[in-house]
């Protein structure tokens, strides 16, 4: 049967060469952002004397900022080709695809557009990010009236 | 299983247009278009108003080069990769034809030609005005993801011609004959990769060119060219295999993907979408079959029917082709 042989043909052809490369690559653009961030909280820190908590969310901001200012100036797409999950994960990413679904609904106005397609790719890691974050909490708090100190 | 092949001998294509975006104008065919535009939004404030601007622009060259008015024409059929053809019908309230809005993906352009033809053969209508267009910033919102999203391309994607064709079918004798057309069956080859549509395709292809084939008594030799629309460098790989399982040797083919980029590498795979084939061919391999460089072509229009929604819901992705023999005459 043709069918069958052309699903044979096209499984053995299904895969990706480049994926050991392609790890190492995104491996090291989330190395890359993770050292650039923590230059940042230094620079907030030992520079500018912030609080050292709060030169962490600092750093965040300056983070996400940048992924949006690239993603305006359409350069975040090509550089997230070349690192894939290393840009792709981190903070970056979050900020990315709200902004390049604002952009994308911006044609269909304030509302229908830019309102309801901002959160149509960040939604889910909103959703079930908090989602997470309550049933840690449950957890943590149950293991604190047990009397485990974590 | 049934493929229906129909046969002409009265039906001509006339004339025919192509008018691009500016990453196929860049490419090694850029100099074949009758027209390109500098940006994908074709100087409009939205990509979907450019590519309709495109359609317009195809039309206009198209009637000028038929030299014919525009109440000679009967009828008009076309489609595009749009939710509901809507770029389409916003081309089709301009016209002052009845009008066909006809949706195969990627195949529209080559079921239109399919379906004017048979129009023309019956003797019911002299002239039918077939279009198509796509466009890289619709389609990717359509199916895909926002155009600034960082998101890893894999190497087997496809990129989106942006470009408008149109052609008119006549009864009246050119250089240009239609021989045959062979209607599609959808085929199911349980895909569900949206990554790599030209795999599917290629199956597509092989059952349509094997029924087109047997249908009309030819062989593989018979053809200068095998022209499928969008199967990918990938989709041509596993199109030869298919057909060497069957000891033929499809020395023939090429892929208008391939052809409009090239090798340029940040195409991935090549090109696709409804334009792909419409500028391949009426730009590029109309010329070369004028000059005699092909006498007999097969142009095999492919598409992925699928969905945004369809995908999600976890169903297959259905393929279809449709296939048309032109040949030239003196």
């Amino acid at each position: 049967m043709k069918k069958a042989k052309f699903i044979e043909i096209s499984k053995k052809e299904k895969r990706n060469k480049n994926l050991l490369k392609d790890c190492l690559i995104a491996f090291l653009g989330g190395g890359l952002l993770g050292l650039l961030s923590q230059g940042l909280i230094d620079l907030y820190h030992l520079v500018f004397e912030v609080d050292y908590l709060l030169s962490f969310s600092l750093s965040s901001i300056t983070l996400v900022l940048l992924a949006a200012i690239l993603t305006s100036l359409s350069f975040y797409n090509d550089l997230g080709q070349i690192f894939g999950a290393g840009l792709f994960i981190p903070i970056t990413g979050f900020s990315n695809s709200m902004v390049s679904a604002s952009i994308e609904g911006k044609s269909e106005g304030l509302i229908y557009g830019i309102g309801t397609n901002l959160f149509s790719l960040a939604g889910s890691v909103i959703c079930y990010g908090i989602g997470t974050s309550v049933i840690v909490s449950l957890i943590y708090y149950v293991l604190l009236l047990m009397g485990v100190r974590i | 299983m049934n493929y229906l092949t129909l046969s002409f001998n009265n039906v001509f294509i006339r004339a025919c247009s192509s008018v691009s975006g500016p990453k196929e104008k860049s490419g090694p065919l850029g100099n074949f278009f009758d027209y390109s535009f500098e940006n994908e939004r074709a100087n409009q404030k939205t990509f979907e108003k450019g590519e309709v601007e495109m359609l317009k622009t195809s039309l206009e060259i198209l009637l000028k080069k038929a030299k014919l008015p525009i109440d000679k024409i009967s009828l008009c059929i076309g489609g595009d990769l749009s939710n509901q053809i809507a770029l389409s019908n916003l081309i089709a309230k301009d016209l002052p034809l009845s009008f066909i809005g006809v949706y195969s993906a990627c195949s529209t352009l080559i079921l239109s030609m399919n379906l004017a033809s048979v129009f023309v053969s019956s003797s019911y209508l002299d002239n039918v005005l077939c279009f198509s267009s796509s466009n890289y910033g619709t389609s990717e919102r359509q199916f895909r993801y926002p155009l600034e999203y960082g998101i890893f391309k894999k190497d087997t994607t496809t990129i989106t011609v942006s470009g408008a064709a149109s052609c008119i079918i006549s009864n009246e004798k050119s250089r240009i004959r239609v021989n045959h057309s062979t209607f599609g069956k959808v085929e199911d080859v349980m895909w569900d990769n949206v990554s790599d549509m030209g795999s599917p395709m290629a199956y597509g292809a092989y059952e349509t060119i094997k029924h087109h084939l047997k249908n009309t008594s030819s062989k593989i030799e018979d053809f200068d060219l095998i022209l499928t629309g969008d199967l990918s460098t990938l989709g041509s790989k596993i199109l030869k295999e298919l057909f060497l399982e069957d000891s033929i040797n499809l020395y023939n083919h090429q892929d208008a993907g391939n052809l409009i980029y090239g090798e340029d590498k940040s195409k991935f795979m090549g090109g696709s979408g409804s334009a792909c084939i419409g500028l391949t061919s009426f730009g590029y391999i109309f010329k070369k079959m004028i000059n005699k460089e092909y006498k007999k072509v097969l142009l095999v229009g492919t598409g992925a029917l699928h969905s945004k929604t369809s995908v999600q819901q976890n169903n297959v992705i259905p393929v279809v082709a449709h296939a048309i023999e032109i040949e030239v005459v003196e």
